[in-house]
């Protein structure tokens, strides 16, 4: 294993990283050809050639599954610096489909806002996917930082893309200010791991902070729960979500999207990472945090909801009890800390994000077409929508339905998926807790959807909204993976379950 | 064909809600006309299961098991498989007909629907195959989907087809059956991983579950874990009955819904909690049951006479039918506690007859309004001058629900106290007082609204037609049925009755 830089050759680099290399030469050659070509022809181009090389690299992901299923020795790169395994690849799976979904949206957003840089607005979407990635892919503390960093310097100046328009801006300044003070503070959590054990690798300091724990545990205690608060913030998880909403309100809705599904995928993912190998020895004592994290995330993330208006904010308030839900299994580790446990837990966090991605995308997608033809981001938006567009009103239901945990849908099964766990570990308040706070948010969804069937004197006559090709395709996207994965899970699950002990090499 | 029976049951519902999206969104004679279909051939499927039934046996029958999902290393290494299994025993069979039976009524009832009408009868279809599925699973995940599928028609069809403040009703509605469901969520799955401890295999399957915990020794499954599981599933089972404190709801539910939709809450939504707690609480954790025994029995006594008493003073029709009917269910609490074959049979019956009780009453009550647009009882008034067959009818309902001999509700709560004197003799007796206050409420309200001098705006009203015999004559003629020949019920129910009565005295 002792690989130092000098005697990697491109090939070592390639088998591990070939589809993040794949990903930056593409941005790069977009923010080259935005440079060379004419306006209009990068205006015209730029989102589809960015879509093209997600769907390259998305291709790519997916045969390196092949390419794991093969390897005799770990796929990895310097010392477990960056790894291929399949936990990573799962997570790469998720943020390629929802950067190519986003990239998807922002064909009729940037269609309609001659004003936005096109090109600058492609590869800053694929470098914060590449961030992602690499959050997904490394052991190493100053790795996943770097990940973490490019993903989040990206996500500002992508919030802040609609440069005239003040809550766009306010959203960004918000983001800005919060994000970087998360990101200061998970770095100070790294220091002490650091300073403690020597190694700001966590495949080889794992052993090292075991050992340091007694002696030293409030140091490491402390180093952890900084890192966890950062990475908190960037989750959006309570008591560090505030900025949610006014981020996700000013932000354009492609990039709400992004930040919704990609951007708090790759967080979970690089929670997942460090929880589950730097400490995992020491989850008896740190679960109680993520659990009351969790809790203390799902409570308020629903109840603030309930008073919304606004179906962008009420969209991100529902996202972070999303979120909270997430964090679950990871917080039952704590009273379960067997390799089962440890597999069920993957397996539920990677489904869960699925049938989030589906259908959170298809509900920006219906949204989009429906706010703007009425002018306003209020729920009242959605009246008589189903006089007018029966099949938006139908699809949104259903993703609304998911989010909400009802039958036949992804978030149903999803939930009662996150749920098993906590019963298999006797966390029964927390699993009552899930379904509790689902139970109060029913009240928001369901708000919703009255509107979509409810028949208002001021649209009933008038004639369909319009959809763009592009969100017809996403919302047909969502509805199959939403409903495909409520209905048949196995389909996805089956993939999961086969790693079994190989979830990381 | 037999063999796929529940299948087809489950399906033809559904299957008419689909079909129903391509009928064009004026055409209310030609939706209505699916959606009678669409519950008719369920009936007759029903009819045929029943004359196929056979009485002498407690297994399951008409059994159908696919397997559905399957979720690795839940429980250690082993996998849970969650079965698409169906099947029906003397327990369910009640409850399939009685599912079957008021909900081509309902659709029957509907005919004065002419808002969005197609959009009604998708909602209403859906509503029915949830509840035709709560029945007929036998896989605990699956039952729990289809009441949560039962949720989602209802807020629908109480939020947009019903009264002023049906906004608010729905989401009072949706919220507190979501929690209930909560707490009957946990209890299963703790059920399933208690049962895998005992066994090393995990499973969701009713039968199974009941087999394991028969079984199983006391050291395995702690009389200290059943206890608090029950306790669970019995404060889920109060809320989703609407029992006293959690009742609420079920007074405004009704009052908004439209009476075709009363008919269905009454007649089955309502039982379906009573149907958890016999196929889960006596089937699976008789021991527990027998624990809170008392607390059972004394919330079934409480809610007999509360509620009763709460009807008296009600000055809505539906108000008071839904006191009336949380009283009712009341006596199925003690008939539970008693844990004999009296009690339990008397519960079965009790919630039967309550249910097809409902369902006529509510049906009664929607024709009297369409006619003179309201449900308040000072209201009303003579009533039997202009619409002697309808206001005959509902003194004939009310006869039933308050006990008169030769009706079910009588056979039922004869059966149940004499179940529940055998063991809380003093509780039953505060009990009777329901059945006097029953009396006193229903011949009052029914001398408010049909005796004395019609008022003049009441004057000319038209009586029954035709189409509306159908649902009148239907259900009165089957709680004449039971009321003279109650073994037709009771005969469906022995076996399986018996099978539990022998758990406990062993």
């Amino acid at each position: 294993m002792n690989q130092s830089f000098s005697q990697l050759t491109f090939s070592d680099v390639w088998a591990v990283m070939g589809p993040e290399l794949v990903l930056v030469l593409a941005g790069f050659a977009i923010l080259l050809f935005d440079l060379f070509a004419s306006k209009q022809a990068s205006r015209r181009l730029s989102p589809y050639l960015g879509l093209i090389a997600v769907l390259v690299t998305l291709v790519l992901v997916i045969l390196n599954f092949g390419v794991i299923a093969d390897a005799t020795a770990p796929l990895q790169l310097s010392n477990m610096l960056y790894v291929l395994d399949n936990f990573g690849n799962v997570f790469k799976l998720i943020f390629l489909s929802g950067a190519a979904l986003t990239l998807l949206m922002s064909i009729d957003f940037l269609r309609r806002n001659p004003d936005v840089k096109v090109g600058e607005y492609t590869y800053l979407l694929m470098f914060a996917t590449v961030g992602a990635m690499a959050m997904a892919s490394a052991y190493d503390l100053i790795t996943l930082f770097v990940g973490l960093e490019l993903l989040s310097i990206c996500s500002y100046v992508l919030v802040a893309i609609r440069r005239d328009n003040a809550k766009s801006s306010e959203g960004a300044m918000k983001y800005l200010v919060t994000g970087s003070i998360a990101t200061a503070l998970a770095l100070y959590g790294m220091s002490f791991i650091y300073g403690v054990t020597g190694q700001t690798n966590l495949f080889l300091g794992r052993e090292m902070i075991s050992q340091m724990w007694v002696e030293l545990k409030p140091v490491l205690m402390l180093g952890f729960l900084f890192m966890f608060a950062g990475f908190s913030v960037k989750a959006a998880l309570a008591p560090f979500h505030k900025w949610a909403p006014d981020t996700y309100e000013g932000a354009a809705n492609p990039i709400t999207s992004f930040l919704a599904v990609v951007s708090k995928a790759a967080v979970f993912a690089l929670i997942a990472r460090v929880f589950i190998w730097g400490f995992s020895w020491q989850i008896g004592d740190l679960y109680i945090y993520l659990a009351a994290v969790a809790a203390f995330t799902m409570v308020i993330g629903n109840v603030a909801a309930l008073t919304q208006k606004n179906i962008k904010r009420l969209l991100a308030l529902s996202s972070v009890a999303q979120a909270g839900y997430l964090l679950i299994p990871l917080a039952v580790l704590g009273k379960g800390t067997g390799d089962f446990n440890i597999w069920l837990a993957l397996g539920q966090m990677s489904f869960y994000l699925f049938g989030y991605l589906f259908m959170t995308m298809g509900a920006f997608a219906v949204l989009t077409a429906v706010t703007r033809e009425a002018g306003t981001e209020s729920i009242d938006a959605f009246k008589g929508l189903y006089k007018r567009n029966p099949f938006q009103a139908v699809a949104m239901t259903i993703f609304l339905l998911s989010m909400a945990g009802m039958p036949i849908t992804a978030g149903f099964f999803g939930k009662f998926y996150i749920f098993l766990g906590t019963i298999n570990t006797g966390m029964y308040w927390l699993g009552a807790l899930l379904f509790f706070t689902s139970a109060i948010a029913f009240y928001y969804y369901f708000g919703v959807m009255r509107n979509i069937f409810a028949s208002d004197a001021t649209t009933d006559g008038k004639g369909a909204i319009s959809m763009p090709w592009s969100l017809n395709l996403i919302v047909v996207i969502g509805l199959i993976g939403t409903i495909g994965l409520g209905v048949m899970p196995n389909l996805f699950m089956d993939v999961f379950n086969g790693f079994g002990a190989r979830w990381f090499m | 064909m037999i063999g796929n029976l529940l299948l087809l049951i489950l399906i033809l519902p559904l299957l008419g809600a689909l079909v129903l999206f391509f009928v064009p969104r004026d055409n209310h004679a030609q939706a209505r006309a699916v959606a009678l279909f669409a519950t008719l051939m369920p009936l007759v499927l029903s009819g045929i299961l029943y004359l196929n039934f056979d009485h002498d046996t407690t297994a399951m029958q008409f059994g159908i098991a696919y397997d559905w999902i399957n979720i690795a290393n839940v429980f250690q290494d082993k996998a849970l498989t969650i079965g698409f299994d169906l099947g029906v025993d003397g327990l369910s069979m009640p409850f399939v007909l009685m599912t079957a039976i008021v909900s081509f009524l309902a659709v029957l009832a509907s005919k004065s629907i002419q808002y969005r009408a197609k959009e009604y009868f998708i909602w209403l279809l859906l509503l029915v195959t949830g509840l035709f599925g709560c029945f007929v699973s036998l896989d605990l995940f699956l039952f729990f989907l289809f009441l949560e599928l039962t949720l989602v028609p209802m807020y629908f069809l109480i939020g947009i087809w019903g009264g002023s403040r049906r906004g608010a009703v729905a989401t009072k509605f949706l919220v507190y059956r979501g929690i209930a469901s909560v707490g009957i969520l946990v209890a299963f799955v703790a059920l399933a991983f208690q049962g895998a401890a005992a066994t090393g295999e995990i499973t969701m399957n009713v039968v199974t579950l009941t087999e394991t915990f028969a079984k199983a020794a006391g050291d395995v499954i702690t009389a200290d874990f059943k206890q608090w599981v029950f306790l669970v599933l019995l404060i889920a089972i109060l809320i989703e009955e609407a029992f006293f404190p959690f009742h609420t709801w079920l007074p405004d539910t009704h009052e908004q819904a439209p009476s075709a939709i009363s008919m269905i809450v009454g007649g089955v939504l309502m039982k379906v909690g009573a149907y958890i707690l016999f196929r889960v609480g006596v089937g699976i954790l008789p021991d527990a049951v027998q624990y809170f025994a008392t607390l059972i029995a004394v919330i079934g006594v409480i809610n007999i006479v509360y509620c009763a008493m709460v009807a008296l003073v009600q000055k809505d029709w539906n108000r008071l039918l839904a006191f009336s009917s949380i009283s009712h269910m009341g006596a199925v609490l003690l008939g539970v506690a008693a844990l004999n074959q009296a009690g339990l049979q008397g519960g079965i019956l009790m919630t039967v007859s309550s249910g097809l009780l409902s369902a006529l009453l509510f049906f009664l009550i929607g024709a009297m309004k369409e006619r003179t647009g309201t449900t308040l009882i000072p209201a009303l008034g003579g009533l039997s001058k202009p619409m002697p067959i309808i206001s005959g009818f509902l003194l004939a309902a009310a006869l039933g629900s308050l006990g008169l001999p030769g009706m079910s509700q009588f056979v039922s709560e004869v059966v149940v106290f004499m179940g529940a004197f055998a063991s809380f003799p003093v509780l039953s007796v505060v009990g009777t007082l329901g059945i006097i206050l029953a009396a006193v409420y229903l011949l009052w309200a029914m001398q408010r609204t049909t005796y004395g001098p019609t008022p003049a705006q009441l004057e000319g009203l038209s009586d029954a037609k035709a189409i509306e015999y159908v649902p009148m004559v239907v259900l009165t003629a089957l709680v004449i049925l039971i009321g003279v020949y109650p073994a037709i019920l009771g005969d469906l129910v022995n076996q399986t009755i018996q099978s539990y009565v022998t758990r406990i005295g062993g």
